[in-house]
């Protein structure tokens, strides 16, 4: 699939390269407190010329407290993950992460969909109309 | 946890058809699994994402207690897979059972694709109070 500009999409831009190669602890687009002993979590990509799907395991994580936000081509998921002390009397600890990643086109937000089930997530988008490409028709003159 | 990496190992889990046909074994992933100690129990949470409680398989045989989950694969037609990052796989882990645990109390829940398995330990096991009598 090819984005508008004719370069081929990858998920990862350079910048994202770099930081994935020093370790994915380190990512630029996965900010936040990592999941415990893990970075952000995983995410696979499927799509066609219309619609993209994005799943993601996250388990532990309760969906009330997942925040999806979709601006122009971007994707941020955050999320809350509650881990149980390793000694009973210690308190809970909380693990907090976000990752946003790079579309191949922009997306109409309003038709955006997200369901969570059994510590899967998985959002379905579908492209804006003004991103498609449009035929132009000549006027005759 | 250790990160989960996809392995094809020789105890693959195999599935079931409805008629007990025997279908195309399912590669498995090795779940990340913490272990806590309470008064109580020992309290296992496995990370199985996509796994229901109706796919999670707990047997317990001699001393080695064997996790398994399947995950329904889930059809995405008319797409095509633009990025992977972690593959789509059930899970399987054994355990050593340590002595003092009082097998027929074990307990398993499935909450947001964590289970958690509580195994309780036998009374002789749990620290125990002794009254001190004024003579």
């Amino acid at each position: 699939m090819y984005t508008n500009d004719g370069s081929f999409w990858n998920v990862f831009s350079d910048f994202d390269r770099l930081f994935a190669s020093v370790g994915r602890n380190l990512g630029a687009t996965r900010a936040g407190t990592p999941f415990p002993g893990d970075a952000a979590p995983a995410l696979n990509v499927w799509g066609n010329d219309d619609a993209l799907v994005v799943t993601s395991e996250i388990p532990g994580v309760d969906p009330a407290n997942l925040g999806i936000t979709v601006h122009g081509d971007t994707l941020t998921v955050k999320g809350t993950r509650v881990v149980a002390p390793a000694r009973e009397k210690q308190p809970e600890r909380s693990a907090e992460f976000q990752r946003s990643i790079q579309l191949p086109y922009r997306i109409d937000a309003e038709r955006t969909e997200a369901r969570c089930r059994d510590g899967v997530l998985s959002i379905t988008l579908q492209r804006s109309a003004s991103d498609k490409p449009r035929a132009i028709s000549i006027a005759a003159s | 946890m250790s990160s989960q990496t996809l392995s094809q190992t020789k105890d693959q889990a195999v599935t079931t058809g409805r008629d007990g046909a025997v279908a195309r074994p399912q590669p498995v992933r090795v779940p990340a699994v913490s272990v806590r100690e309470t008064e109580q129990a020992i309290v296992l949470d496995a990370d199985l994402p996509g796994v229901s409680l109706d796919q999670v398989e707990i047997t317990i045989d001699q001393d080695v207690l064997t996790l398994r989950g399947t995950v329904a694969p889930v059809a995405h037609d008319g797409y095509r897979l633009l990025h992977r990052e972690y593959a789509e796989a059930g899970f399987a882990r054994s355990f050593t059972v340590p002595d003092g645990i009082d097998r027929q109390q074990v307990a398993a829940a499935v909450k947001n694709g964590v289970l958690t398995l509580t195994l309780p330990k036998q009374q002789a096991a749990q620290p125990r109070r002794i009254a001190v009598q004024t003579g």
